[in-house]
């Protein structure tokens, strides 16, 4: 019985501390999104492209939680034994 | 579905194997995801759906960075305490649960004090959004809390001691704190910061 | 008396209590602290109750068999044995699939009661033995229960009885959620009994705002609790059929060799588990509404009473499959093993089972053609609703190709599949005069509506659900229920029945009102009559009862396989050994092998079952 540890880099397949850097890149970049956000929402005066604005970077950010913090393709990848 | 399909052949054999609890385990919990997204989905289409994208205007911008970013931080301790207990690291994950569930509580405290000095009031058409969503999101936080807070316990009795698949425990309780956090993401831009 | 005092159910009520009067304690101490009255009804319940919740469910053995785990110590192992597993903590699927069943079928009989109440006050317009008021609080009473059970009674019973068997599972894959699960059904119906003792609600089983969201009844705020209770029900059982499905086959039980039922059972859980949370997030405002003094349903500060009919929609629709998917899955099963033919059309009923999910979130607003919303939606919810009929129609093929040139085995639980193709047609065919925009602006608050739904739901699920119950009673219990007793009930429930809602069509063309307690002279007539055929519907049921209880009780014991099934579950013994199989089976061909070979061996290969032969 083979179980894939896929590539995809999603969840704990390396050493700690290659796990734990990964987690600083992810958050380093949900920072920079929230102040891209913050900023946006300061200078631009456009409220309807606003939204869209915000809509999408939201969805970004939720998808790096997902993808990297909660490891969602473990759910079809399998655990690592 | 093929995928399903073979992997609960290869297992079927060993019922009780560990692998196989852990998967369900975690099919579960994102079927919970799936399911409590949507009643904040639903908050927050009724937030649009009575006040457009209408922003009060005085709501506290400084405090909702702050609470923001706290909450940020929060899921990244968690990431650090999931990973070290995943690796057998115990005293490091031990630590990072319990800084994680200190800025937990300082998010909860950042919202009862937006709450307490906010400028309009619950009858408000914004006002009936913004404490909805607000409380129904810091009741998970308080309940992520305790859940935190019960881990780093069972941790410190060496419950998740060796790591791996013994660790699932903590992942399942991070991964609910990381979805709260997902919930603040779409939270903070509809409450804050759309004028 | 220790016994007694240490029974589960005991430990929770008193674990109840206690809550209930630390909630609502810190929440009085908090309001005095802040200059407010000590007590507040509509607040002190509703926060007493939730801290009753949590003591209820802990007391009947959640902690001890679960909690204890969280706190980092072992948890208690269970103690209970032969009948008091049915009062206590089991994470045995039989034991809660029983739970459900009996728990929803006296809940059914109970509120079947209510309506002959309502029909008694119906016989004659002018004022029978209700008030108004007490007319509404039995229509919401009698609403409320009945798309609780229907809901829940095939999914919860059967489902949990019959899934893990049919999959070839020892158990659901979360057994001790699904222990819990079942706990919270009992707060729910006790809920809703107090609040029928309290004057009642106005709003029916809907709760549309504004008038459950004004400051009427205080029952309206037990009716919301209630019910967002029983969602948790809904979306925690949904979850774990999903993933015991998903998970927990036996090898060689591939998807296109799952029996339809355990189809149904997945389809409707996806649905129960992805939109139940609608209901309660819809009810969750009311009672902000009502205790926090939100606005979401005040026009004035931007709310709107038509959001709440979007949100409850958007749940409600998708409901009524939950309640007939199972039953499609139930009628089918039972419809190919008595035919002795293989489920015709398999494949394509399966897919259409899912193309029902899909299909079924979008087509809520339906409901609220009438209500004010943008016209520009008419069309689109109109087509939309009318696709649905492509998936049911193949369904319906599939039982029609079934029974086709089947040598048909005219048992009870034939009689009662047979019928639910015929009610089902009918409830299918007047929906789309609903979806029609044209036609429903006459129709809608009439009670063509009332018999459209009946059709579907009494006519469709819950004779599928005597169908099962008629069916698997054996492997339930162990013995065989009397087949004359059980025809007797048949034949008067499904006369019954038609002459009870056919002419409900007619009077709801001719423009009466549903929910109201009088009504003009003219449609006495019309009135007398269903309400004496509505009693005999109702007396059907004592047949049931009486065959019941006098089979569980005495009955001729029953063999593993009384049908000749082809199935997994007939294939143990009857009732079923405590893990189900002493060896995992291995699944080698299709469930429905009639037709070559000796049909009952068909899916193992080399026999590898405990019983073998009935
Ligand atoms: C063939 C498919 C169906 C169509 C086209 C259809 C259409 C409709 C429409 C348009 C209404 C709204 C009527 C109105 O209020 O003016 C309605 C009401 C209703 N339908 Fe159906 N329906 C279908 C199948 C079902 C099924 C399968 C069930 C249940 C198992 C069901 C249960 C109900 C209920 C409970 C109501 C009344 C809700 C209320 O106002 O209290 N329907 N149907
Ligand atoms: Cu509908």
């Amino acid at each position: 019985m083979t179980r894939q540890v896929s590539s995809a880099s999603s969840h704990h397949g390396g050493s700690e501390a290659t796990d734990q850097k990964r987690g600083l890149t992810v958050i380093a970049m949900l920072a920079v999104f929230t102040l891209v956000e913050y900023i946006f929402a300061v200078v631009l005066d456009a409220p309807a492209a606003l939204v869209v604005i915000l809509a999408a970077i939201a969805v970004v950010k939720a998808w790096l939680i997902v993808m990297y913090f909660m490891h969602l393709p473990l759910v079809w990848q399998g655990e690592e034994a | 579905m093929a995928a399903f399909t073979e992997a609960a052949h290869a297992v079927a054999h060993e019922p009780h194997d560990e692998v196989k609890h852990v998967r369900m385990n975690r099919l579960g919990l994102w079927l919970f995801f799936a399911s409590d997204g949507l009643v904040f989905a639903l908050l927050l289409s009724a937030r649009f759906y009575m006040n457009g994208t209408d922003t009060a205007p005085d709501v506290k911008q400084w405090l909702g960075l702050i609470i923001t970013s706290v909450l940020l931080i929060s899921s990244y301790t968690a990431y650090r305490g999931e990973t070290a207990l995943h690796h057998g690291n115990v005293a490091h994950g031990r630590l990072m649960l319990m800084l994680t569930i200190l800025l937990g509580v300082g998010f909860f405290a950042g919202v009862v004090m937006e709450w307490s000095i906010a400028e309009f009031t619950v009858s408000e058409g914004y006002g009936t959004s913004f404490f909805s969503m607000t409380g129904m999101h810091a009741a998970h936080v308080a309940s992520g809390v305790l859940l935190l807070f019960l881990a780093w316990r069972k941790a410190g009795k060496g419950y998740y001691d060796g790591g791996g698949l013994k660790a699932y425990g903590v992942s399942g309780v991070v991964m609910y704190w990381h979805f709260v956090d997902v919930v603040w993401v779409f939270f903070y831009p509809a409450l804050y910061l759309i004028k | 008396m220790t016994r007694v005092v240490r029974a589960p159910i005991v430990v929770g009520l008193v674990l109840a209590i206690i809550g209930f009067a630390f909630g609502a304690g810190v929440l009085g101490a908090i309001r005095t602290a802040r200059g407010q009255s000590f007590w507040e009804i509509e607040v002190g319940m509703s926060v007493g109750y939730v801290f009753a919740l949590i003591g209820w469910l802990a007391g009947v053995g959640g902690w001890q068999h679960w909690g204890r785990e969280w706190f980092g110590l072992e948890a208690k192992p269970y103690t209970l044995t032969g009948w008091k597993r049915y009062f206590g903590f089991s994470p045995d699927h039989k034991v809660i699939g029983i739970q459900y069943a009996v728990t929803f079928i006296v809940v059914f009989l109970l509120s079947g009661l209510t309506a002959m109440l309502i029909r008694v006050e119906l016989m004659r317009d002018g004022k029978q033995i209700f008030t108004p008021d007490q007319y509404n609080a039995a229509m919401g009473f009698h609403g409320i229960t009945m798309v609780a059970v229907a809901v829940a009674v095939l999914l919860g019973g059967f489902g949990n009885f019959i899934v893990p068997l049919m999959i070839g599972a020892r158990d659901m894959a979360f057994p001790r959620l699904n222990a819990l699960t079942y706990w919270f059904v009992p707060p729910v119906a006790v809920l809703l009994i107090i609040a029928v003792l309290m004057g009642g609600w106005e709003s029916g089983w809907t709760a549309y705002p504004p008038l459950s969201s004004l400051h009427t009844k205080h029952g309206q705020v037990l009716f919301n609790l209630a019910v967002i209770t029983f969602g948790l029900v809904s979306i925690l059982g949904g979850i774990n059929f999903l993933v015991t499905i998903i998970y927990e086959r036996a090898p060689g039980m591939t998807w296109s060799r799952l029996p339809i039922f355990v189809w149904g059972a997945f389809a409707a859980s996806l649905i129960s588990f992805f939109f139940t949370q609608a209901l309660a997030a819809a009810l969750l405002m009311v009672l902000l509404d009502r205790i926090a003094g939100t606005s979401f349903f005040r026009q004035a500060e931007g709310g709107s009473p038509v959001l709440y009919e979007h949100v409850f929609w958007f749940y409600s629709h998708p409901a009524v499959y939950v309640m007939v998917l199972p039953g499609f899955g139930a009628a089918l099963e039972i419809l190919s093993h008595l035919s002795r033919k293989p489920l015709f059309a398999y494949r394509w009923v399966a897919g259409a089972m899912i193309g029902i999910v899909m299909l079924s979130g979008i087509v809520w607003a339906h409901h609220l053609f009438t209500s004010g919303m943008a016209p520009y939606l008419h069309a689109p919810f109109l087509v939309l609703t009318e696709m649905i009929s492509i998936p049911t129609g193949l369904i319906f093929l599939g039982a029609i190709g079934t029974i086709w040139a089947g040598k048909l085995w005219l048992q009870t639980p034939m009689l009662f599949a047979l019928a639910f193709i015929f009610n089902f047609l009918m409830g299918g065919v007047t929906g789309i005069y609903l979806a029609d925009v044209p036609t429903d602006l006459h129709l809608q608050d009439t009670y063509f509506v009332v018999a459209h739904f009946h059709y579907t739901i009494v006519g469709g699920e819950i004779f599928a659900l005597f169908a099962a119950i008629y069916f698997w009673f054996p492997k339930f219990t162990g013995r065989m229920y009397n087949e004359t007793l059980g025809k007797i009930h048949f034949w008067l429930m499904f006369i019954g029945f038609q002459l009870t809602f056919i002419p409900m069509f007619r009077v709801g063309i001719q423009g009466m009102n549903r929910r109201i307690a009088d009504y003009p002279h003219e449609y006495a007539g019309y009135n007398t009559f269903i309400s004496l055929a509505a009693f005999l519907l109702g007396s059907s049921f004592l047949f049931f009862v009486w065959n019941m209880a006098s089979a569980w009780l005495k009955g001729r014991v029953a063999e593993p396989n009384p049908w000749r099934a082809s199935t997994l579950e007939w294939q143990v013994s009857s009732p079923p050994p405590e893990h189900n199989f002493d060896e995992i089976p291995v699944i080698t061909d299709t469930p429905y092998g009639y037709g070559g070979g000796p049909a009952h061996h068909r899916p193992f290969a080399g026999g590898a079952l405990a019983t073998e032969e009935g």
